[in-house]
């Protein structure tokens, strides 16, 4: 399983005809092939840093899957949505990743995911990307892995829980970023993080990790999955 | 077919031992098998831009051999190589190309690419522009007609003659969208590319409202020239 993340910045007067684009005309499409699915709808949350950007995250089979997918959107059925979206933002910034191994998400079955998309409550996550750098790259995984402080394991009580963890493969992204999404489990206590700065048990990279053998820096987006996002 | 583009951000007094990898591992490495070849390597030249950048340019028959090589670099026989560069970098950014409707080179020929690590050619420069346009495909095919094409042919007026090999677009997933490159080779030496083009105001012809470069204002306004020093063993020349 393979994963594209795209990043839109979506023109402000747009969000919510993007929004009805992609849920209405997309999603469906790009369902049309087995071997994709879109799997995530976030907004980037107001208030919290750049505004009026959307994630997407798409789950492809394999190459193969992907490859018929860059076809169909540069010249064939999704060339013309494809047009139309870029009429609603200003550009994309996209990368494949793949999930690393200590990873709880691996991809579901793609038959498994609905291609109309799904009903739920909106779910927020924290997604830290870290940029393993000093030559760390190769290593920078399972260095994520030993200082991270979060949940791992979903039935661990905390703030926040690890969602997925990804990695661009080599050839199309950048080389030495680890991506971690970690759903928030209790936004009062994410409040109340926001105000005192105590980071509890189970707090995402961002709030809280033991020393790392690499610069340690990263970016956070806090990102609300639509209610119609195929997965919560 | 597919292209690999990696822009590395090499650390400063490493150029040779990085080229030296390239040349030596990565384009006979390719060579071996039938899906792939390294086509180009350019050196970003000092004093223009960014320093100490390097391009390099690999084509890859399709998605398949393309997922093959990602699997190499990252868990396979190219990941010491890969860990070997690490060392010799800051950074590396890699996007997948995919040419458009225009572009020369399409399909490549594998068996016509050499991959000789003593193979030599006259040093060239290339111009490799960044296109960001609002509209990707409205770009694509006023470039494609009023640009690409002309200056292909050696019709259009360009102040130093270039040709034009390739004429490029992010694959989907793979990079920025809207992106688009344009291969841009010189022709006149690089002292006409200097005078005529970096030291000299546009001319007034080109400020005329019916003149692409105006009218190309609609599609485009946002964009990054590299120049860039194709290396004298580069399989293109």
């Amino acid at each position: 399983m393979l994963v594209i993340r795209e990043t839109h910045r979506v023109i402000g007067l747009h969000q919510d005809n993007f929004e009805k684009l992609v849920r209405d005309e997309w999603m469906p499409a790009v369902a049309s092939d087995p071997g994709t699915r879109l799997l995530w709808y976030f907004n980037h949350a107001h208030g919290s840093s750049i505004s009026f950007n959307v994630v997407t995250v798409t789950g492809v089979e394999d190459w193969d899957a992907w490859g018929r997918l860059g076809e169909r959107v540069q010249s064939g059925d999704l060339q013309d949505l494809a047009y139309r979206m870029d009429r609603m933002r200003y550009g994309t910034v996209a990368a494949i990743h793949e999930p690393l191994d200590w990873s709880p998400f691996h991809g579901p079955s793609l038959a498994a995911v609905s291609p109309g998309g799904a009903d739920h409550d909106r779910t927020m996550y924290i997604e830290d990307t870290i940029q393993a750098d000093g030559g760390a790259f190769e290593a920078g995984p399972e260095a994520v892995r030993a200082a991270y402080g979060g949940n791992i394991d979903p039935s661990a009580p905390g703030l926040t829980e690890l969602t997925a963890a990804f990695r661009p493969v080599a050839v199309a992204g950048r080389r030495g970023e680890i991506v971690l999404l970690q759903r928030v489990r209790d936004l009062g206590a994410l409040a109340q993080y926001y105000l005192d700065g105590e980071a509890g048990e189970g707090a995402p990279w961002s709030a809280t990790h033991a020393p790392t053998p690499f610069t340690d820096t990263w970016t956070t987006r806090v990102l609300r999955a639509a209610p119609w996002s195929p997965l919560p | 077919m597919l292209f690999l583009h990696e822009r590395h951000e090499i650390l400063a007094g490493t150029g040779a031992e990085f080229e030296a990898a390239y040349r030596d591992t990565w384009m006979p490495r390719l060579a071996r098998d039938d899906d792939a070849r390294l086509i180009w390597y350019w050196r970003h030249a000092n004093a223009s831009s960014r320093p100490n950048n390097i391009v390099t340019i690999s084509a890859v028959k399709d998605a398949r051999a393309l997922g093959r090589l990602s699997e190499s670099l990252q868990h396979g026989e190219l990941a010491g190589f890969a860990s070997h560069l690490d060392t010799l970098r800051r950074d590396v950014v890699s996007s997948v190309l995919t040419p458009t409707r225009f572009s020369e080179l399409n399909e490549i020929d594998f068996a016509t690419v050499g991959a000789d690590a003593k193979q030599r050619h006259e040093r060239t420069m290339y111009v490799e522009d960044v296109v960001w346009p609002p509209s990707l495909d409205d770009y694509v095919a006023m470039a494609g007609e009023s640009w690409y094409r002309p200056a292909a042919a050696g019709t259009g007026k360009v102040r130093a003659r270039i040709s034009h090999p390739a004429f490029f677009q992010v694959a989907y997933g793979a990079g920025v969208r809207p992106e688009v490159y344009l291969i841009q080779k010189l022709i006149d030496p690089p002292e006409m590319f200097v005078r005529n083009l970096l030291a000299t105001d546009y001319p007034p012809e080109m400020k005329a409202p019916d003149h692409y470069f105006v009218r190309g204002l609609a599609v485009r306004d946002q964009w990054e020239s590299r120049i860039m020093s194709n290396a004298e063993w580069s399989p293109l020349d």
